[in-house]
């Protein structure tokens, strides 16, 4: 009933109200994106998954590109369903092993614009990142 | 960093055996159940492409009925806009129920009984189906301009006909529509209008203004971005839709996604194969919202880029936007393969965990409310209001008797986990050891299978080295592969870097514990790793070596390459 172990945050941009600030990832803009690093706090086990906790603001039709600090796409959010003057949510982005440098990832943030330029995303526009683990047992 | 397990070589053949059996025993009793009425076919098979005739014809039908009929083709697409949940666990349960009537109207439309609607599996054909720009399959063909030319012709076709409709609603019908936010007519229209009753900064003396971000309306032109010409999604929607991101998704076995977004534990989140749980289907998403990955990322970001969404490649980074980037997305007819393939998704997944025997609905305690959720809004295949219906209905693929043709992600179904599971595990290959380092000869054909997969891993390494002690206390060993034997300083970055594998007790040695212990490691997924494999004819000759992470020479004792 239980799932067997479950994640650890790792970092906020922006600790969240009311909670413990967790230790705040390092943070800046780097070129056309935001750049950050986050840790594990231990290597990946047998049977867990790395993942992106990603809350994002109130970014209407604009996306989020998340890469690794050498390019390798992670995934792209594009909210929908989202009203306007509504923030888009939280976003579960999977982490492959191949992504992560030992317990690390550096993770670039940018929002694609016309003609294939990105520029860096602001605080108000990601307000949060986490790193977890998760480990998937038996469900519920 | 790999994943990578501690285990014995006898443990693990018999914990394989046992769950293979397990695993094959469920697939059995999965194939014993009674064939499906109708069958969803891939669009690319010959019999998709023949259904996509009847959709045609079906479409054809609809666009041509008046606008007080249900089964109008804009009408139909009105009960996605007025009841669709987004973002929460009712996400799929809902879109199952409007697909299954909406394939029942079809075959009333097509005149084709068997009719069932093909999937778009976007993780194999990462674009627009060719057809799918044949006549009224796009919502750009002339059948549909003397409808949606331009907002005031939308309007005087449809309006009328949705306000009546408005007016006759039940008690409980207005009810969901105003969690939904529309407490009148003119607060759904303005979802259609993009009317905004607001001013904006600066124009106090005006009563609102037109917001693109909330308007659904998409005038013909620009109903969808894609064209014949241009179909293929962007490369960020390609990773979205990727076999890696789907598979990944698929792999979350609690119903719901669960996040503690506030409280401040170690442990914020429970991902679930659904999105979050919400108090109403109609709830919609916004700041506590959790979308899950498949939903999250393939659905919505397909939607988007159809709809012309800002981004890479979009010729429209600020609107106006097509039809698929809003809550009237099923005016594209693209919209329901899409669904399609979700909602394929969706039994793949239950049929994952059936197989796993863990559970597929919520539990005990969230399950009576998922099913109660009250579905108001459905119109079934005879044009009739279904009435209250409640989401327990649509749990089952059986309310509407299909299934589907296999399709990407079935590979999932009796993997406990990518070793364990194995289906037909071929032979191994044991490593001739010298000086601690191992050199095997594997079939060029079945790493090519590992390095071309970009999802599964094929190719395993039963690593065994030397348990730490007094003289030799290194703990963790990092496995390379293919590397030069004077490389040195070899990070998880290194082509050649197959993963770390450690202990983590030390040097207690427990009754029975022998001096080494075997690890399991996936093989790099770098073809630098494997040299000379482009000119090799059948073999080719891999070094497996693990070396001290702090520095030092290989200790490996022994290694045998599985192949699954």
């Amino acid at each position: 009933m239980s799932v067997l172990a479950l994640s650890v945050i790792l970092a906020f941009v922006t600790p969240q109200a009311g909670s413990t600030p967790a230790p705040t990832a390092q943070s800046r803009q780097a070129g056309d994106a935001r750049e950050m690093t986050l840790t594990l706090p231990h290597a990946l086990r047998k049977g867990e998954t790395a993942w992106l906790l990603v809350t994002v603001g109130m970014i209407g039709h604009n996306q989020i590109q998340l890469t690794t600090q050498s390019g390798k796409d992670l995934g792209n959010i594009s909210p929908f369903g989202i009203r306007s003057g509504q923030a888009a949510g939280t976003y579960t982005i999977p982490v492959p092993a191949e992504a992560l440098s030992g317990r690390r990832l550096v993770l670039r943030l940018s929002v694609p614009q016309a003609g294939g330029l990105h520029r860096a995303t602001t605080t108000e526009e990601v307000t949060s990142v986490r790193l977890v683990i998760q480990r998937f047992g038996n469900g519920n | 960093m790999s994943i990578y397990f501690e285990t014995t070589r006898r443990d693990f053949l018999k914990t394989s055996l046992a769950t293979a059996g397990t695993a094959a025993l469920s697939r059995h009793l999965a194939l014993a159940q009674a064939p499906a009425k109708y069958r969803r076919y891939s669009v690319t098979s010959q019999q998709g492409q023949k259904a996509l005739v009847s959709y045609a014809k079906a479409i054809q039908a609809m666009l041509n009925l008046p606008a007080d009929h249900p089964q109008n083709w804009f009408r139909n697409a009105f009960v996605h806009l007025m009841d669709c949940p987004h973002g929460n666990w009712w996400f799929y349960v809902w879109h199952r129920g409007y697909l299954g009537y909406f394939e029942q109207t079809i075959r009333t439309m097509s005149g084709d009984p068997n009719f069932a609607m093909p999937y778009w599996d976007w993780s194999d054909l990462a674009q627009i189906p060719d057809s799918m720009f044949n006549d009224v399959l796009t919502p750009v063909a002339s059948a549909y301009e003397r409808y949606t030319k331009d907002l005031q012709t939308f309007t005087a076709f449809i309006q009328p006909s949705l306000k009546n409709y408005w007016g006759k609603l039940s008690p409980a019908q207005i009810q969901q529509l105003n969690i939904r936010g529309y407490k009148t007519f003119d607060d759904m229209w303005n979802d259609v209008s993009g009317w905004t009753p607001t001013p904006m900064t600066g124009h106090l003396s005006h009563p609102g203004h037109f917001n693109p971000e909330n308007t659904a309306f998409a005038p013909t032109p620009i109903a969808r971005y894609l064209t014949l010409q241009n179909p293929q999604l962007s490369d960020s929607v390609k990773k979205n839709v990727s076999k890696g991101t789907v598979y990944s998704g698929l792999e979350p076995t609690n119903f719901a996604t669960t996040y503690y977004q506030h409280i401040p534990i170690a442990n914020p989140i429970k991902i679930g194969f659904n999105s979050s749980t919400t108090a109403s289907h109609n709830t919609a998403p916004s700041k506590g919202t959790v979308f899950s990955t498949l939903e999250g990322l393939p659905h919505n970001s397909t939607h988007n880029y159809i709809g012309g969404g800002a981004g890479e490649g979009s010729p429209i980074p600020n609107g106006p936007w097509g039809n698929m980037t809003n809550n009237l997305s099923p005016v594209d007819p693209i919209f329901f393969l899409h669904h399609s393939n979700m909602d394929r998704l969706w039994d793949v997944w239950t049929r994952k965990q059936q197989a796993l025997n863990l559970p597929y609905l919520p539990n005990s305690q969230q399950l009576p409310s998922y099913e109660k959720e009250p579905f108001l809004f459905y119109v079934d295949g005879n044009g009739k209001q279904v009435g209250p219906s409640i989401a327990k209905e649509y749990i089952s693929m059986s309310r509407f008797g299909y299934d589907y043709e296999p399709g990407y992600g079935e590979e999932i179904i009796g993997k406990r986990n990518l070793v364990l599971a194995a289906k037909h595990p071929t032979a191994s290959v044991e490593g001739l050891m010298k000086g601690n380092a191992a050199t095997l000869t594997l079939s060029a054909a079945a790493i090519k299978t590992h390095l071309d997969s970009d999802t599964a891993t094929s190719l395993f390494a039963l690593v065994t080295v030397p348990r730490p002690t007094e003289n030799s206390p290194n703990r963790e060993f990092d496995v390379l592969v293919g590397a030069p034997a004077d490389a040195t300083n070899i990070t998880a970055d290194s082509p050649y870097y197959a993963g770390k594998v450690a202990f983590f007790c030390g040097m207690m040695h427990m009754s029975g514990m022998t001096d080494e212990a075997t690890f399991i490691v996936p093989l790099p997924k770098r073809k630098e790793a494997f040299a000379n494999l482009s000119a090799a004819a059948g073999n080719v000759a891999v070094t497996i070596r693990a070396v001290p992470s702090g520095g030092g020479a290989s200790v490996l004792r022994a290694v045998t390459v599985q192949s699954l």
